[in-house]
Parts: C-alpha cells; structure tokens; sequence
C-alpha cells in the first residue's frame, strides 16, 4: 500500500510539473517586434489567393502577378490620375526604366532609349540585351502566358533588336496603341539575361524552372523571406532605379485562403489591406470604425454566355429576348451589394471609346422579349445554366436569372460544376448557358471585344464568329487616330448589341478594404495593385 | 464460536428475481463444511455474498453474516478486515492476464501482511513452494497463460494463502480441472487448511468431492436451503427428496443407466 | 513475437500496395480536365494537348500505373499538374504542420477524453457517468466548422486569449530552424522559449477544435473498454481479495483494457491526420489538407492521388505501430503460445 501510494504521489507531481511546464511557456509567447525605425512603415497585406509563382510570365493566381510584378520593372509606366487614397491608371503613359520612347512616323517602329546606369538587384547591369531577351521570352517560351498577347500588336520573334546597350527597336506589322498599353504591363517586366542564361538547361532554355522560384529583380522589390504556405515578404530593393516610387518599408503578403478570416484579422488589426472579401462582408466592414472601403469601377465584366451554335440560341432574336428579361439593377442591389456597375454592353462604362447610348440597350422589357421570341417563332424551352461551383455571386445571380427567364417561358436548371470540370467544358465549348467573368488587359476595348466575341478567340466560348464583326475589330486594332477608334468602336458595339452572342450582366466594382491611413492603392490597366505606392500613416 | 454464522439471507434482484431466500448456516473453526446443489441454484450467489463481492444489480435484502460473532454485514473488503480468501471456478480467467502470477501473490502479500516490495517477492515465492509448485522461483516469473489449469489453481490458492485466512471459500475450485488434478488440488487444499486451522466453505455441484472432504454438507435448492448435516448422514439418509434426487442422480453418472 | 511481427508487416505492405491502386483508379474517375486546368481558359488546344501528351495524361491506365508505381519507388510521386513541382515537395512540406496538428489534437483528445472516460467506467450510472457520457455527446455532435468559428470567435475576437487564425506563428515572425518541421519541437530545440511559447498559442484553437471532438470518441472507447473488464474473473478476484477500488480500476481494469484503447487511439489519430482539412482551411494552417482542399476544386491528379497515398501510409503505419505495441504489451502475444 505504501507503494502504491508513493508512485500516486510521484505521479501527481509529475503532471503538476509539466502543465506548469506548458503553461509556462505559453505565457512566454508574446514578442512584439517594432522594428521600423524608418518612417516609411512596413505594410502587410492579404489578396484572394496565395503566391506560388515568382515568375510574371508564368503566374498562376492574382497574388502571385502582384508579386512578380513587383520583381520586375517595365520600360514605360502608365500615368495616373489621384483621387482620394486611389491612383487610377489612365490612357497615357511616362518613361519608367526608359528614358525615352518614340515611335516612326507610321507607327510600325518604336526606339526604346534606356536610362543610363540601370541595374538588377544584383548588381550587373540593365541592358538593351536583357529588355530584348525578355520580350523574346515572352513570345517563345513555352509555358509563358504572354505569347496569346503578340500576334495582336503585330509582333513576332524578329522584331526586337537590341540596337547598343542603350537602345532597343521594336518593330510591328502594324501600328497600333495596343502596344504602350502592353510594354507598361508587368508581364512585359525586364528580366536579367545573365540569370537566365546561368540557370538555362537543353529543356528548359529561358530558364522557366528557375525563375518560378528565384528572381534578380529590375523592380521596386526583392523577395525576403518565401514560406510558401504562409506568406511572402517583399523588402525594397535598393538599385531600384527610383527609389522615391517606393512609398513604404516592405509589403509582406499573407496568404489566408478563408476570406471570412481575412476580414476578421483586418478588423481586428492584424492585416492593412485585404482584398477578395466577400461583398456582404465589405458592405459591413464599411460601417466600422478604422476601416475604408476602396471600390473604384472596373473594366471586368461578368457575362451570361450563350452557346451560339446550338437552338435556340442560335437565333439572335432569342438572345436579345433573353437579355430584355434580366434584372439588370437588382443584380448590383441585390447580388453585389452595390458594389458593381449595371450592363452597358461589352465595352464597359470606363473604357475608352465606351459608346454612351448602349447602356440604353441593357435594360428589362418584357413585353420586347415575348415579341422577339414570337418571332423567332419560339415558344418555352428548357435550358441549364452552368457556372463554377466555387462562385458564390454567381449562384446567388444564377436564382434570380432563373426566375426572371421563367416569365419568359424558358425553364432553366441550375448547374454548378467543380471549378476544373467547368473550365474544361467552356473550353470544349458545349456548355448551353452558362456564367463566367473575364477582365481584357490593356482596358483596351478591341482587345475586349475580340476577345469575347471574335472567330476562334481562345475566350470567346460562344461558338460566335462573324467575319464582319473581325474585319471591324481588326481595323480597330491598327487605328491610331481617336476619332477613327471610336467611330469603328462604336460601329461594333451596336452590332454586338444587335447580334447579342453573349450578355454582359454587371461590372463588379475593383474593391479593397483598407485600414483608415492607408493610401496609395494602384488600379492599373491589369487591375492589379502596384505594391509601391501603397503606403500607411 | 462459530467461525462463520449466515443467518437468514435473503438476495435478489430488486424488482426481478429473488437468488436466495432465507438461507441458515454455520461453519465451525477449522470445519470444512460443503454447499452442494445444480446449477442455478444460487450457490455460487451465497459464497459472494458472503465475500460481500455480489455483481452490479444483485442485491442483499435480508438476513446477517457473522464472524467469530462480529457482524459484518456492512463491512466492505471483509477480505481484508476479516481474513476471508477465496478461489474460483477458472483459475486462469482469475488471475490478471498481464502481471505475472509471482506478482499477483506478491500483491495480496503486501496488502494483507504489509510488506514492502522485495520481502512480498520473497514471500510469494515461498508461497508457491507451499502449494507444491516445483521451481518456485521460475514459476513466478510466468504469465497465467503460460501455465496450466492445475497450476494457476495452484497460484490461486497460494493467494489466498496469502491472506493467512480464518475462512475459505473454494467455488467449484476443480470443476474445470482434468480428473487426475482435480484429486491432487482438493488434497492440497485440505492439507493446508488443516495446517492453518482455516474453515472452508466447499461449494460444489460434485457429491463425490464432498463425500471426500466435507465434515458436513448443506443442500441448496432453487435459493433454499432444503437439508444439512453430517455428510455421512446425509449421503446415507437424505431427508429431503431433493437430496434423494441429487444423490440418484449421482450414482446414474457412475453406475451407468 | 516474431512472427506477429512479419506478419503484420506483410499485411502492411499488402495493403500499401492495395491502396496505390486504389487511389490511381478513383482519383482519375474524377471528371474536369486538369491540364486545361492549369493553362487557363486562354490556352490553345494544341497547347493543351502538349501538356497532356507530356505528363502521360492520355496514355492507357496500364502504363499510367506502371509509371507511376516505378515512380514511387523512386520516392518521385509526379509532377503536381497545376503547379508543375513535384507532388512530393508540395505535400512533404507541409506534411508537418499537419502532423503536429494532428499531435496536439490527439493529446487534448487523451487530456480530456481518458480521465473522463476513466470516472464513467468507475462508477456507471453514477451522474459524474452521465455527465462524461454527456460531454461525449456534445463533442461527437458539434461539427467541427462550427467549434472552430466559436472558439475564434470567443476566444480571439472577443475575449483576446488567444491568437487569431494566421497560422502556426505571428505575421512576421520566421520559424525556427528546421529540424522535424514541428516548430514546438524545433523552438525547444534551438533553445528559443519564447517561439516555443508562440508556437503552442497559435496551436491551441486548431487543436481543440479538433481534439474536442475526437475526445468524445476517446471517452467513450475508455469507458467501454474498462467497463468490459469489470465482469472479467481477475477483477473479481482482486475486489474479492479486498484490492481497494482505485487500484482496481487503475491496474487491473485500465491495463487490460489498454489493449483495446490502443487501437482505438490509433484510430482517433488516424482520423485527425485525415480529417483535419477543414480545420486547417478555417485556422489557415498551412498543412497538407489545404492543398488538398484546393487540389480537388483544380482537380490536380498528381496532388490529390499523392495525398490519399500519403495520408493511407501514414494510417497504415500507424496501425501496424499500434499492432506492435499491442505485440509487446500483451505477454500473450508477445511470449506466444500456451502449455497445455
């Protein structure tokens, strides 16, 4: 008995011991480190997705082409316009890691002129040699994003020469202001040749491996600390070419894959930025004290795809009925929380040459669309509407786009499909009705239109091709002058409306919610923030 | 004195079903004194309760146990306050399968004489020679599946040996044993009772054991004590036809139909 | 002993090789195309047929199977198909965070679910049983998600106990060096308290949540288990022999019944490692479930057929583990054989 009670005791103080143990050290936790002592603050920041790729002609997610962009410089910058906390990206641009660029007279060839004493984070210089071996790269690299862009600003792999070390020309079949908008977008960013050409293998030969997960940067930053399931630390980089662009201390990106999470930890302090929050969230967010919300509008466009090449949506008429029977208002009330623009066709609102009287066209009349229907001699049907499972807007959308056709007469079941099988049948294009967003790069309105609706385009899922809608697009493309571009703009706008091959619903507003003191948000022609101008009081 | 003294005792289930109605008995110091009757009769019920031992549900209504003329009803581990000691029908299923059998005697050593480890060691071993066990010391160290039926009986006995008991109640202790051990296990127990000057309480189904070893036998039927006495009396001239049926019952098995 | 041990080593290994076929056949049932998948919509189809001829996506399933299995013989799980890293580095990173997760979940469970089983099986029927049983109820029936956003909710952004869902340590603060790739253990062993310290608040809420339930299971497998050895011969031999109460339960009851908790607690682990993906996604613990979460939504072949491979060994393993502590607790098995 004694000795039973003795390892009782033993026992019971072993315990004791080691949960004052746990306990202790727990308590030990807490370490703040304020370690700024410069007066541009460090800021941290957290987007709709986490960062994998460091390379800005192979990002995968939105997070990863803010944070290559970051490693990168481009030749020229586009200009913004400053309202409030906001910097907007407009249709002109100045000289970034050039000190000038000018064009030929007809348009076809660009000089590129560098500033002198440019460098990479490493030290080695910025040459006319590294800007042309990564355009290059962008065009002939296998699994780089980029290469869909060249062909529409008339460029091919000869048409980038590197004239000295200060100089570059560029030559295109064709003139047209597609290219500024291109050269200042971050994929266009200037890698170092000398890194590539180290970390080059037979199959792999511009070095696609390497900088996925290392980089040499020519931009505002370079990569500090990398955990890829946790976050991404970007430090200033000190040979960035002008070190007063650079508003802050270091952006780190933490990736929080639960977006009510996110508002969480920005509500209570911990995160300055986030971005990919649900709108029902922002709607609340704004109401509390401390936080701002950043909505700017945007040139993204949610769209109601039809499949063209299948009755009875091959008739236009039965397209332009289904689009006089949407609710157009209720979906940026009911379904974005006002946090959208109503349809003004596929050119959006802030668009250059936007044609002012197509939002008329977007609107609900349903007495227009039992008589269109009529017709096109189409009593009811049934339909599916098919969207990505993930989306939770679109499923809210996809009920009230059910109810409304019903009046019409048309059933339409509604679909969900998990994000991979969805992008798989969009692509072999037999989905009949589905919901999908797309956002053209450049905010260039041909860019967007071809895109959408033109032959063969690789996002144009409708089945759609009309020569006569090409032809316009492509003259658009070449046309330099202003009032030649809105006038062939225009031209196509009302055809589209006319022709009606996919709808455009709502443009969701650009939206950030910002701790109150944070400024600098960037919206440039990719919709993506500029990380260096963010900045915190 | 009467070693042990059950008066009256009454157990059921509440409610459900009445084990033993007013059953009466004594055991003299130093007596062997058997409680015979079929299955279900509820003796093996009556050694529980007298061990104060009865299963979750089982319940003692009425009736007192005495020792030596102290009444223990209320007292729990009588084991320990009174030196009861006890052994059961399957030895091996007795006894913890994980400890070796060395330590378990050595437990009961410790918690009925008070020694320290290595003197309760030492003692358990010494144990395991006095019920006859050959290489104490190696047979300490094995598990109770390592041995067979005989010798964990063996173990078990040692065990309560243990307790330096006044009073042991065997359970059908040979019932599961082959023939030829269960000779040599009933000679051992009533050697060493003798020796000690302990009462036992044999309860068997099994006349033939109980005309072996018991000074008197009690007869159980259906939770009634039906008829007790010397054995050779009641062997020769059972009262109760109960009795007489056991017994023919009995001679059936040896005799053959 | 030893052939219990072969033994189970061979069933091991059998079951590993089941479960590679298993796992190839089932994860490329699953429908979406996952190269389309990771070009993106504006990929060309000739661009798509490319990727998909170089990672053997349309080869027949035989030959698919056989690269795969000489693969992994290697050690080389394939290509993660919307990444194009390696399935091993994806997953083998974050493989410990989820184990420690998993650990500390455990450990809460056996923290709570083992004394309160213990004090049901003591004295059943008791109120302090229903009390325990009730407790067990509660923990099986609240649904992780939802202990997980009150706890966050109560214990971070209400009261401020503990730390919010960042991760496994505070924004900014780098790990320890890596050692095991579990940063209490690797704290500790850098002599850095403090991180320890971090490392243990932040694994607090996920583990609860986790443990909470998994300690319901606990409890009960405890409590039954002992209760089953309460009709057994031996302990009505030592509550015979006046053995007190507590030490009846403690080494004759417990002990015995350990045999069968510890399967159980191989299975309450075996669960934890598979089972915490929503956790993880809720806590943002950068583990192997969030990648597998995402994997499915891309319908990543190469990453999800590595996570059912890897989470399936890690269960078998842990079996066979448990199997061979069985082995060397149990005399029976572990001397073998009795006399006659």
């Amino acid at each position: 008995m004694k000795a039973q009670s003795r390892r009782s005791r033993l026992m019971a103080m072993a315990t004791a011991l080691s949960v004052a143990g746990v306990l202790a050290l727990s308590a030990c936790g807490a370490s703040d480190d304020e370690s700024s002592q410069s007066t541009k603050k460090a800021l941290v920041i957290s987007l709709d997705s986490a960062v994998d790729v460091m390379d800005p002609q192979q990002w995968r997610t939105p997070a990863s082409m803010v944070t290559s962009g970051s490693l990168v410089e481009q030749v020229i910058e586009q200009g913004y316009s400053k309202t409030g906390g906001v910097q907007v990206g407009g249709t002109d641009f100045n000289e970034a890691l050039a000190e000038k660029w000018e064009y030929s007279k007809d348009g076809k060839t660009l000089t590129i002129t560098l500033r002198d004493d440019l460098t990479f984070a490493d030290g080695s210089p910025l040459t006319a040699d590294d800007v042309v071996w990564s355009y290059q790269r962008g065009l002939e690299m296998a699994t780089a994003y980029t290469k869909v862009l060249y062909p529409m600003v008339g460029l091919t792999k000869d048409s980038f020469i590197a004239v000295d070390p200060g100089t570059v020309e560029v030559t295109s079949e064709f003139g047209t202001p597609l290219l500024d908008k291109m050269l200042a977008m971050q994929p266009f960013g200037i890698f170092s040749k000398k890194a590539g050409e180290e970390h080059a293998t037979s199959d792999d030969p511009w070095a696609g491996e390497w900088f996925r997960e290392n980089n040499n940067s020519s931009g505002p930053y370079t990569v500090g600390a990398f955990d890829k399931t946790t976050s991404v630390q970007l430090t200033p980089n000190a040979k960035y070419y002008d070190q007063d662009k650079i508003a802050n201390g270091g952006v780190t990106i933490q990736f929080i894959s639960d977006p009510s999470q996110r508002a969480l930890l920005l509500r209570n302090g911990e995160i300055d930025l986030a971005g990919g929050l649900p709108l029902d969230q922002v709607a609340e967010l704004s109401k509390v004290d401390g936080l701002s919300v950043v909505s700017e509008a945007s040139n993204r466009l949610e769209y109601l795809g039809l499949n063209t090449g299948k009755a009875p949506f091959d008739d236009k008429r039965v397209r332009r009925a289904i689009s006089l029977a949407l609710p157009y208002q209720t979906f940026v009330d009911e379904v974005l929380y006002g946090y959208a623009d109503p349809a003004s066709g596929l050119v959006s609102q802030s668009m250059e040459t936007h044609a002012a009287d197509s939002a008329a066209a977007f609107k609900t009349d349903l007495a227009e669309a039992e008589k269109l229907l009529a017709e096109a001699g189409v009593q009811g049907f049934s339909t599916t509407l098919s969207y990505k499972q993930s989306s939770a807007v679109e499923a809210r959308a996809a009920v009230y786009i059910q109810s409304a056709l019903k009046d019409l007469g048309i059933d339409v079941q509604v679909k969900p499909l998990p994000d991979a099988e969805f992008t798989q049948r969009t692509v072999a294009r037999d989905l009949e009705m589905y919901l999908n967003n797309f956002l053209a790069w450049g905010a260039d309105p041909f860019y967007q239109m071809a895109s959408l609706a033109g032959s063969g385009a690789g996002t144009n899922f409708t089945n759609y091709a009309n020569p006569a809608l090409d032809k316009l697009l492509q003259q658009g493309f070449r046309s330099m002058e202003q009032a030649d571009r809105d006038a062939i703009s225009a031209e196509a706008q009302a055809l589209l409306i006319e022709e009606m091959p996919t709808i455009p619903l709502w443009n969701p507003k650009w939206t950030y919610v910002v701790r109150d003191g944070v400024t600098g948000l960037t919206k440039d022609n990719t919709e993506q923030l500029r990380l260096q101008y963010l900045s915190k009081s | 004195m009467t070693r042990l003294a059950v008066e009256n005792l009454r157990v059921e289930v509440p409610g459900r079903a009445t084990i033993l109605d007013d059953v009466s008995f004594d055991i003299a110091p130093g007596e062997i004194v058997g409680l015979v009757g079929e299955s279900g009769s509820g003796k093996s019920m009556t050694s529980l309760a007298v061990m104060g031992i009865l299963p979750r549900g089982v319940v003692q209504t009425a009736g007192r146990i005495l020792v030596d003329g102290t009444d223990v009803t209320s007292v729990a581990r009588r084991s320990v306050a009174h030196r009861f000691a006890m052994i059961f029908q399957n030895p091996r299923d007795s006894l913890n399968p994980l400890m070796r059998v060395g330590d378990q005697v050595a437990r009961m050593v410790s918690l009925h004489q008070g020694k320290e480890r290595r003197a309760a060691r030492a003692a358990a071993v010494d144990l395991l020679e006095q019920v006859r066990i050959v290489e104490p010391a190696q047979a300490a160290r094995k598990y109770p599946h390592q041995l067979s039926g005989g010798m964990c009986q063996r173990v078990m006995i040692a065990m309560a040996l243990a307790c330096r008991p006044q009073l042991l109640l065997a359970d059908e202790p040979t019932t599961a044993l082959d023939v030829t051990v269960q000779a040599q296990i009933l000679d051992l127990v009533v050697a060493l009772t003798e020796e000690i000057q302990c009462s036992v309480l044999l309860v068997t189904h099994d006349l033939g054991v109980v005309a072996e070893t018991c000074d008197r036998v009690n007869v159980l039927n259906q939770g009634r004590l039906v008829e007790t006495g010397e054995t050779h009396d009641v062997l020769s001239n059972p009262t109760h036809e109960y009795t007489r049926y056991l017994l023919d019952s009995a001679r059936e098995l040896e005799v053959g139909p | 002993m030893l052939r219990y041990v072969l033994r189970r080593l061979l069933i091991s290994a059998v079951t590993v090789i089941g479960l590679v076929l298993v796992t190839f056949l089932v994860v490329r049932v699953l429908p979406g195309d996952s190269a389309a998948a990771r070009l993106g919509p504006e990929a060309s189809q000739a661009d798509i047929e490319t990727l998909r001829t170089q990672l053997g996506l349309d080869d027949p399933l035989p030959r698919q199977l056989l690269d795969y299995s000489t693969g992994l013989l290697h050690g080389d799980m394939g290509p993660a198909v919307s990444t194009g890293r390696p399935v091993s580095d994806e997953l083998l990173d974050r493989l410990p965070a989820t184990i420690e997760l998993a650990v500390a979940g455990l450990v809460i469970a056996l923290l709570l679910g083992f004394p309160l089983g213990l004090l049901a099986a003591a004295r059943p029927g008791r109120p302090s049983d229903a009390l325990a049983r009730l407790f067990a109820v509660l923990g099986s029936s609240m649904a992780p998600i939802w202990l997980g956003l009150l706890l966050i909710f109560g214990l971070y952004s209400t009261w401020q106990l503990f730390p919010g869902p960042v991760g496994r340590l505070p924004i900014g603060t780098p790990p320890p060096p890596e050692v095991t790739g579990l940063y209490v253990v690797d704290s500790l062993l850098a002599g850095d308290f403090a991180l320890a310290g971090q490392s243990m608040q932040f694994l607090f809420l996920p583990a609860l949540t986790l443990g909470l339930g998994a300690s319901a299971a606990v409890l009960k497998m405890v409590r039954s288990a002992v209760l089953q050895t309460a009709d057994s011969g031996f302990v009505r031999t030592a509550r015979a022999y006046g053995v007190p109460g507590r030490e009846v339960l403690l080494r004759d009851q417990l002990r015995n019944a350990m045999l069968q908790v510890l399967t159980a607690i191989g299975l309450v682990f075996g669960f934890l490692l598979g089972g915490n993906i929503i956790v993880e996604r809720l806590f943002n613990w950068p583990g192997m479930g969030r990648v597998a979460y995402d994997a499915l939504g891309s319908n990543d072949l190469g990453l999800l057929q590595g996570y059912a491979l890897i989470i399936g060994t890690l269960y078998i393993l842990l079996n066979l583990v448990v199997d061979l502590v069985y082995g060397l607790i149990d005399p029976r098995v572990r001397l073998g054989g009795s006399s006659s």
